[in-house]
């Protein structure tokens, strides 16, 4: 793989689209062709095909996907009104991965380009042997998750926050839906894993740089897009500046 | 008394569901029966109806794969022609993924408010084609969780078209609209046609509460096959 891919993890709440957004302005004032998967697939409800990929620069993606089984997840399997099986849930969002990677991610890193994405593998193996009682050697076998672990990020960053302040954005975000009694417990449980050193040692084994950052006051939503800024261009080496060059012939 | 108002048309590419559908929907209109058909909503809308959304309609006409969420990505994406492959084993999280929504949203509320259901393949394609596709077995496909739901909830009754895999591929190759689908090859489809048509499929179904209706579409007229089928389902339905 030539192209070059970094993923954000974190809670609701951490900071990831801070940080993503940090990215993505960099590269726009760096006059890179952007293609924000999420935008393209809310438009024309698909995925883009091998030519869109190559017209891009850097792609924006995440986890679950806008399309297929990423809009069945976001739209009824993940909803608040339904309670789906345990291994409805792991088959669908290893299926999402599964069709993410093979035609976007996957294609896009062959071309060359830079893929940012939000959520991925980690989160599954955060939150699944929690949430849905299913051992994490299970998890690994579903084919969507065996292709990611195949193709792991070159950098990983986790945003690592205070629950009570990850629920005071969420709530600031969505008008007082989230309360600070819920799963408290549960919150603690994903806290840690995100924080242990099993889930760093097993992107290193990959070959991913792995970094974790607080987001908790006093950090402020300036240091947060800094440091993310910083990982990706520590990532992207030159190569945003010689297609900064490139588009300027 | 049937075990439900659910018929499903399952069969090789080519055999004439399509066909059978039509002469469904005709004999629910001379019922005046009003019908819902998920194939026009789903060029509208890319999700899958509830109860509600069908109104004061009598009769779904459904398909298998849907042509929403999951199923669009059935379609457009993992059964598709294209450079990508995937695995008979996630071809078939995505089959009964789809399924499971499918049920779940609508079916199972409908059947038991009453309606009748018709529909255009289901778990019966599942069983036939994804354990010869490759790496998931038999045992495998029938436990995952939206096929063990269909089995559940099976319909009361299966009709499957009957015809040579070779009639089946010329009439396919007649046809305008082509689905670029992986499957159409006709060493396959003759495994397949012997599957549809084995002694162990009957009891499966048969198991699960399933009458099924094999309706000869090799020696027939178009007319004369769709009105077999309209007579066995007017039958069965008790009109």
């Amino acid at each position: 793989m030539d192209g070059k891919f970094f993923m954000v993890e974190g809670i609701d709440g951490s900071g990831k689209s801070t940080a993503v957004n940090a990215i993505k302005d960099y590269v726009i004032s760096k006059n890179l062709k952007v293609l924000d998967l999420r935008a393209f697939c809310e438009q024309k409800n698909t995925f883009p095909d091998d030519d869109e990929i190559a017209e891009s620069d850097i792609i924006f993606t995440s986890e679950p996907s806008y399309s297929f089984v990423g809009k069945a997840l976001r739209t009824e399997l993940l909803s608040d009104d339904n309670s789906y099986p345990a291994w409805t849930m792991a088959h669908a969002f290893a299926l999402d991965r599964e069709i993410l990677y093979k035609r976007v991610v996957l294609p896009a890193l062959k071309k060359n380009k830079i893929v940012v994405q939000e959520r991925g593998l980690p989160s599954t193996m955060v939150y699944q042997p929690i949430q849905d009682k299913i051992s994490l050697s299970e998890l690994m076998r579903l084919p969507g998750n065996k292709i990611a672990a195949e193709n792991p990020p070159d950098t990983l960053l986790i945003l690592k926050t205070k629950f009570e302040e990850a629920i005071s954005r969420l709530n600031a975000r969505f008008s007082n839906k989230y309360s600070i009694f819920d799963n408290l417990l549960f919150q603690r449980k994903i806290e840690e894993r995100y924080s242990s050193l099993w889930l760093r040692g097993y992107f290193e084994k990959l070959g991913t740089k792995v970094y974790s950052f607080g987001t908790s006051s006093p950090v402020t939503v300036e240091q947060n897009r800094k440091n993310a800024l910083r990982l990706f261009q520590e990532m992207v080496g030159n190569s945003v500046k010689a297609k900064e060059k490139q588009t300027q012939l | 008394m049937p075990k439900n108002k659910f018929i499903m048309v399952d069969g090789l590419d080519g055999c004439g569901k399509g066909k059978a559908i039509e002469a469904l929907r005709d004999l629910a209109h001379s019922k005046k029966l009003k019908t819902f058909d998920l194939k026009t909503y789903w060029k509208d809308y890319d999700i899958i109806p509830t109860l509600q959304d069908i109104g004061d309609a009598e009769v779904i006409i459904s398909a298998e794969p849907t042509y929403a969420l999951v199923g669009k990505g059935i379609r457009e994406e993992i059964i598709k022609d294209n450079k990508r492959e995937y695995s008979a084993q996630s071809t078939a999280f995505a089959f009964s993924l789809d399924r499971e929504i499918l049920y779940r949203r609508l079916l199972i509320p409908a059947l038991k408010a009453g309606k009748i259901v018709f529909q255009e393949r289901g778990i019966v394609t599942s069983i036939v084609y994804q354990p010869v596709q490759g790496n998931i077995s038999l045992n495998e496909v029938i436990n995952l969780p939206g096929n063990r739901l269909a089995l559940q909830n099976a319909p009361g009754l299966v009709i499957i078209p009957k015809l040579s895999a070779k009639t089946a591929m010329a009439r396919l190759k007649g046809r305008e609209k082509k689905d670029d689908a992986i499957f159409e090859n006709l060493p396959f489809q003759e495994k397949l046609k012997e599957r549809f048509e084995s002694e162990w499929l009957q009891t499966l179904l048969k198991n699960n509460g399933s009458k099924v209706e094999y309706i000869d579409n090799e020696h027939t007229s178009v007319d004369e096959f769709k009105s077999k089928v309209a007579e066995v389902v007017a039958a069965f339905l008790k009109f």
